[in-house]
């Protein structure tokens, strides 16, 4: 009869065993319940006993080592010179039992899992087209994927020679997951196996050829069953999804996200959609000059040179001992919507409202209502901005590159469409040419 | 060695009363010896009546003899069936070579957790468990797969369950510190010392109310003597006259420390205090213990209970399988006397063979069957599949198949 | 800087504490000459005899009593809890008679009691061995809750529970106890209420306690090697909770998991995220999510426990899900 001796798990939570010292030796015979080893765990040591009489035989650790507990250290055997079978290590601890990981891959790119649909992140594999170690060019149909209820059929992208498959036909895979390898040469080590997370191959384990990232396929070749569907997320009731963030931000910056809803980003959005918006508000503003009005509200923006303006706030703030800017820009838009008016003036988060009167040195600082807000983003980084409709009239002043865009904004029972242009067209007109206003 | 049926099931009462009387006089309570020494009192009077006369002054000084019911065998009526003896025989070996099995696993790694192992202690679950029916339900603890055997569970279930497979008794959820086998009217181990009182004395209610005739039987430690869930649930199992019977397994220690230690007084004058007849017996004696359990479960059935007993034992190994060096607080000396003088299993053996139950041939083949029997049940075990993740999140509700789903 | 255990840090907060305040004790089951079955008392009972560590006998309640008794009247006890689990047996010394008598007697009594204890699956301990039970006393006032997450904090903590005038339980983890930390010879105490951010980062707050510190700081390397920032934050007490730490970084980053060994449901991770998304919800890009102990009791079976508790891969997951703007549950 052959007994193992194993490194006994002794301690609480313990995976290791030090042995200090055998106390018999290779060959040597024992009895049951002679001591024959000492094991240090857990600041403990203990002895330990044969748990059979025999020969000591097959020793694989030796004083001082540290071994996994289960683990085989020695074999007492019928004979002393029997031939010393290698103690097959016992059955793994607990947990470790899986069998050691991944098959190497044969080098080459990877070809991986497409993006097919919106808001996908698996595709169904149909089927391989090609067959392990073929010949692939560019435009050969690699594999067919369905997803979001159409079957794409996905040509190579790139030519060479199909070396692995790593998924089957019917397995559901990641997006973004490598499923085949296609190298530059024929080669010997092919895999070809079903998708499994845990050897999904990391990039470096794939070893690409060059330096080239691993890149989707090619677009889907015109065979699409169906179009791509734009967006698979929406709330209920029209309602966008924006992350609490992104709302504060577009908020701040006026701008109206029910516009990132007409373009082809998915929801919910997110902070990092926030240029999007901005484009979107800008080329809505944009769309919304000369254009008959829209429902209720009006957006009109007009472009000029700033030059001019500049020179004359600098030669006011000189002269007119006024806190130049603001005061000037509001009696230029107060004067252009009326002979009198109450304009608030935005302008690096602090407000200031005036009543405005033709002459400028009427123009003095105000508690009323306004009758126009102006949000003056010069000097700042912005180069466009447009603000959704307010209690009255909002125009946008931004300067960029020495021009100087004014967009205005206003409900269509504020001013009607026509008006809005005379007052953008007068305002336009002060700040293309300030003389004018003065004289 | 002096051993014969009904001499010895006299003696082990007398035994248990000498152990019991140095408890009480306040001496520090020398476990093994005393009972080693007095354990095998050659045949002779009843009770030793120079130690009884001491030990009536002494009890009744403290009132607490009222209702220690001291078992007389002279009226044995039943005389033990070959069947009966060989197969309480049987029981004892499989537990014994079931826990050898278990202790390897666990050392070798390949059994998760940890367990305590119930070597040592055969004789009291066999005994207890022998008297009962299969509907007769008993509450288990921590070191439980001794009462799991003797109540008439499968090897491959155990194992399996031990391994944490899918075929194990409560499918890998339980392991070794829950095995349940509702089949046999086991109830479960329990991890919480004293934990499964109430669940006893519960399952005697409802032999009462439903007049099943059936009874529980609670198994547990010394240790759990101090929880207090055991005198409210001793009061009203009193109060209501319950089938149950509570069966402390004192084996002299609770962990890493005497009993004599964690435990004031008497033991059974716990049980007394609330008017429950309460019995002191010597665990390492199978006949003793199961002559006494049957006439109990039998008053029990008729409503006369509940009862206590306390039964004198010993477990042979550390507290866990992972308690190995523990001379710190129990001598090798010790527990090789207990090994060698007071086994069980070696009794029983020695008593067979003596009164021509059995050869020890017989006696050799059927620790052979047991021990294959065992070890294919192991090998079972380990190629078994463990459950299905998807098990995970089944069993926490009844009426609810996947409650994460 | 020395290196030493979990088990040997907690060792030498209370051979410091016991030598500086004689009227600190211990108090519990096998305390003494075993030192527990986790080793972790090993040597006390040799330096300050049985009256000072106290062994028990298996009376949960019983002693936890006691030790609410003794704090009440001069005393500064150190209760062992041989599991977490036993939390629930002593729930009505613990949280009706030790967490409100400063408050019932409106102020003028006091209960300086430690109750030491742990936490934490996959020992393979099954269902009563296993749990993570803090939230639930987290939820009564009167008590605080300090959650070590390594040799040094367990050390730290400790100390300042001894010399706090509540009621405090300590939550150790079960699996910690080998780990070692580098820990200063020197004297040193960890305030309760400050939080300590373990790594910093831009894009994803990860907030774990206890050993989620370490699931947390595994999955922020992971998540590092794609590109993505992670801050990783230790609360070290959950009762009384830096809330300021928390709800900075979570507007700094916008994005939040809280990962915890507790069950998810009703437990700390819930507590954690609702404040954030009080204190900080116009900074958030994503939801702030959950990560606790699957809401089942904690199987026995190895192929099953394993999923139970929080991992690195979950929370890697997770957090390449927030951070790349997937919608969480649009249901
Ligand atoms: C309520 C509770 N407290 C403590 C423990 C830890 N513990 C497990 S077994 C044990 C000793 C039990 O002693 P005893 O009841 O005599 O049973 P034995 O182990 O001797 O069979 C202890 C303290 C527990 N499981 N439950
Ligand atoms: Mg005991």
């Amino acid at each position: 009869m052959r007994h193992d001796i194993i490194m006994p798990a002794l301690g609480m939570a313990q995976d290791t065993g030090t042995l200090l010292a055998w106390h018999k030796s290779e060959g040597e015979a024992v009895t049951q319940g002679e001591t024959l080893f000492e094991v240090e765990t857990d600041k403990t040591t203990m002895e330990v006993e044969a748990p059979a009489s025999g020969f000591l035989v097959g020793i694989s650790a030796s004083d001082g080592d540290e071994v996994p507990v289960g683990q085989v250290i020695a074999i007492i055997s019928d004979s002393a010179d029997a031939p010393t079978p290698k103690p097959e290590s016992a059955a793994a601890p607990q947990g470790s039992d899986e069998t050691s990981g991944e098959d190497t891959l044969p080098p080459g790119k990877p070809i991986i899992m497409p993006v097919l649909g919106m808001s996908q992140d698996t595709g169904v594999l149909v089927g391989w087209s090609k067959e392990l170690g073929d010949t692939v060019h560019q435009d050969d149909i690699l594999f067919e994927v369905e997803t979001d209820k159409s079957v794409v059929e996905v040509p190579a992208g790139i030519k060479g020679y199909l070396v692995a498959r790593l998924a089957a036909a019917g397995d559901d895979v990641p997006t973004g997951e490598t499923i085949a390898i296609i190298s530059d040469e024929p080669s010997k080590q092919m895999v070809n196996r079903a998708y499994s997370t845990s050897a999904a191959p990391a990039e470096q384990s794939v070893k690409p050829t060059d330096e080239e990232k691993p890149k989707p396929v090619a677009e889907p070749a015109a065979r699409v069953d169906q179009p791509q569907r734009k967006q698979t997320v929406t709330a209920p009731g029209g309602k966008v999804l924006a992350s609490p963030k992104l709302k504060r931000m577009a908020h701040q910056a006026g701008y109206d996200l029910s516009l990132l809803a007409a373009t082809d980003l998915p929801q919910p959005y997110h902070a990092r959609d926030f240029e999007a918006l901005k484009h979107a508000s800008e080329s809505a503003g944009k769309r919304a000059v000369g254009s008959p009005s829209i429902g209720a509200i009006h957006t009109l923006s007009a472009r000029l040179s700033g030059l001019e303006f500049e020179a004359f706030l600098g030669w006011a703030a000189d002269h007119l001992d006024s806190s130049a800017g603001d005061h000037v820009i509001a009696a230029f838009a107060g004067a252009s919507l009326a002979d009198k008016a109450v304009v608030r003036v935005d302008r690096r988060g602090e407000s200031t409202t005036y009543s405005t009167q033709q002459q400028l040195s009427q123009t003095v600082e105000s508690d009323d209502k306004p009758d126009l807000i102006l949000h003056d983003l010069r000097g700042t980084f912005i180069s466009s901005a447009e603000f959704p409709p307010d209690r009255a009239p909002v125009i946008a002043i931004v300067g960029s590159e020495g021009d100087v865009t004014l967009t205005l904004t206003c409900m269509d029972d504020q001013l009607t469409g026509k008006d809005a242009a005379v007052l953008l067209n007068n305002f336009a007109g002060r700040v293309a040419d300030p003389l004018r206003h003065i004289f | 060695m002096q051993y014969g049926l009904k001499r010895s099931v006299r003696d082990s009462y007398v035994v248990g009363m000498v152990v019991w009387s140095e408890g009480l006089s306040g001496q520090p309570l020398p476990h093994c010896s005393t009972i080693k020494s007095a354990a095998f009192q050659p045949t002779g009077p009843l009770y030793l009546p120079s130690i009884f006369a001491k030990l009536s002054v002494l009890a009744n000084v403290k009132g607490l003899l009222s209702h220690t019911k001291r078992f007389a065998m002279n009226k044995s009526k039943t005389k033990l069936s070959a069947d009966d003896a060989l197969r309480m025989f049987r029981q004892m070996v499989r537990i014994r070579t079931f826990e050898n099995n278990a202790n390897q696993l666990y050392l070798s790694a390949k059994m998760p957790g940890l367990t305590h192992m119930y070597s040592g202690e055969e004789a009291v679950a066999v005994g207890i468990c022998e008297a009962l029916l299969p509907t007769d339900k008993i509450t288990s603890t921590h070191r439980g797969h001794g009462h799991c055997v003797a109540k008439g569970a499968d090897f491959k279930a155990m194992f399996c369950e031990l391994l944490g497979r899918e075929e194990g008794y409560c499918r890998g959820k339980g392991g070794s510190m829950h095995i349940a086998d509702q089949s046999n009217g086991n109830l479960g181990a329990n991890a919480i010392v004293g934990g499964s009182m109430g669940i006893a004395t519960g399952a005697a209610l409802t032999a009462k109310l439903k007049k099943t005739g059936g009874v529980a039987v609670c198994f547990f430690g010394d240790g759990a003597t101090a929880q207090g869930l055991m005198y409210e649930v001793m009061n009203m199992a009193a109060l209501w006259k319950l089938p149950v019977i509570y069966a402390c397994e004192n084996n002299g220690y609770s962990e890493y420390t005497k009993t004599e230690e964690i435990a004031a007084g008497s033991i059974t004058a716990r049980a007394e205090a609330f008017g429950i007849e309460s019995y002191q017996v010597d665990g390492q004696d199978v006949i003793a213990v199961n002559e006494l359990s049957k006439e109990l479960v039998e008053r029990a059935r008729k409503g006369e209970g509940p009862f206590f007993l306390e039964l004198m034992t010993y477990r042979y190994h550390g507290h866990h399988v992972g308690d190995i060096n523990r001379e710190y607080y129990r001598a090798k000396s010790e527990e090789q006397d207990w090994r060698d003088n007071r086994d069980p299993i070696i009794r029983m053996r020695g008593w067979l063979v003596k009164n021509k139950y059995a050869t020890e041939e017989a006696l050799d083949e059927l620790s052979k069957e047991v021990t294959e029997d065992a070890e294919s049940a192991v090998a079972y075990a380990l190629n078994a599949p463990y459950p299905d993740v998807s098990e995970v999140d089944m069993h926490v509700y009844t009426d609810v198949e996947h409650v994460l789903a | 800087m020395r290196k030493i255990t979990l088990s040997k840090a907690v060792n030498e907060a209370l051979v410091e504490e016991m030598r500086r305040d004689e009227n600190v004790f211990i108090m519990g089951e096998d305390v003494a000459e075993a030192g527990t079955p986790f080793k972790v008392l090993s040597g006390l009972v040799e330096e300050f005899g049985t009256d000072r560590v106290i062994d028990t006998p298996i009376s949960e309640p019983g002693f936890m009593g006691i030790g609410v008794g003794a704090a009440m009247t001069g005393m500064r006890p150190v209760v062992d809890l041989m599991f977490g689990d036993f939390i629930f047996l002593i729930m009505d010394q613990l949280c009706n008679q030790a967490a409100k008598t400063h408050y019932m007697s409106g102020g003028k009594l006091n209960v300086p009691l430690v109750l030491r204890t742990n936490m934490g699956a996959t020992r393979r301990s099954a269902a009563q061995h296993s749990q993570s039970l803090h939230a639930i006393v987290a939820h009564i006032p009167g008590l605080k809750i300090a959650m070590p997450s390594s040799a040094y904090e367990a050390k730290g903590l400790l100390k300042t529970a001894i010399r706090d005038d509540n009621p405090v339980v300590i939550f150790e983890d079960k699996l910690m106890y080998q780990d070692s930390a580098e820990v200063p010879e020197e004297e040193y105490t960890i305030p309760f209420g400050e939080a300590c951010v373990k790594r910093e980062g831009t894009d994803i707050t990860l907030i774990g306690t206890s050993s989620m510190v370490q699931v947390c700081e595994k999955a922020a390397e992971m998540l590092q090697a794609e590109g993505i920032s992670a801050e990783v934050i230790d609360p070290r007490t959950i009762v009384p909770l830096d809330e300021k730490t928390l709800v900075a970084s979570a507007k700094k980053t916008g994005r939040v998991i809280v990962v915890d060994e507790g069950h998810q449901s009703f437990g700390i991770t819930s507590e954690i995220a609702s404040r954030i998304n009080e204190k900080a919800f116009y900074y958030l890009d994503a939801p702030t999510t959950r990560i606790g102990a699957m809401d089942v009791p904690i199987p026995f079976s190895p192929a099953l426990e394993d999923i139970t508790v929080p991992t690195p891969e979950r929370v890697f997951e997770q957090a390449k899900k927030l951070v790349s703007g997937e919608l969480i549950d649009a249901a």
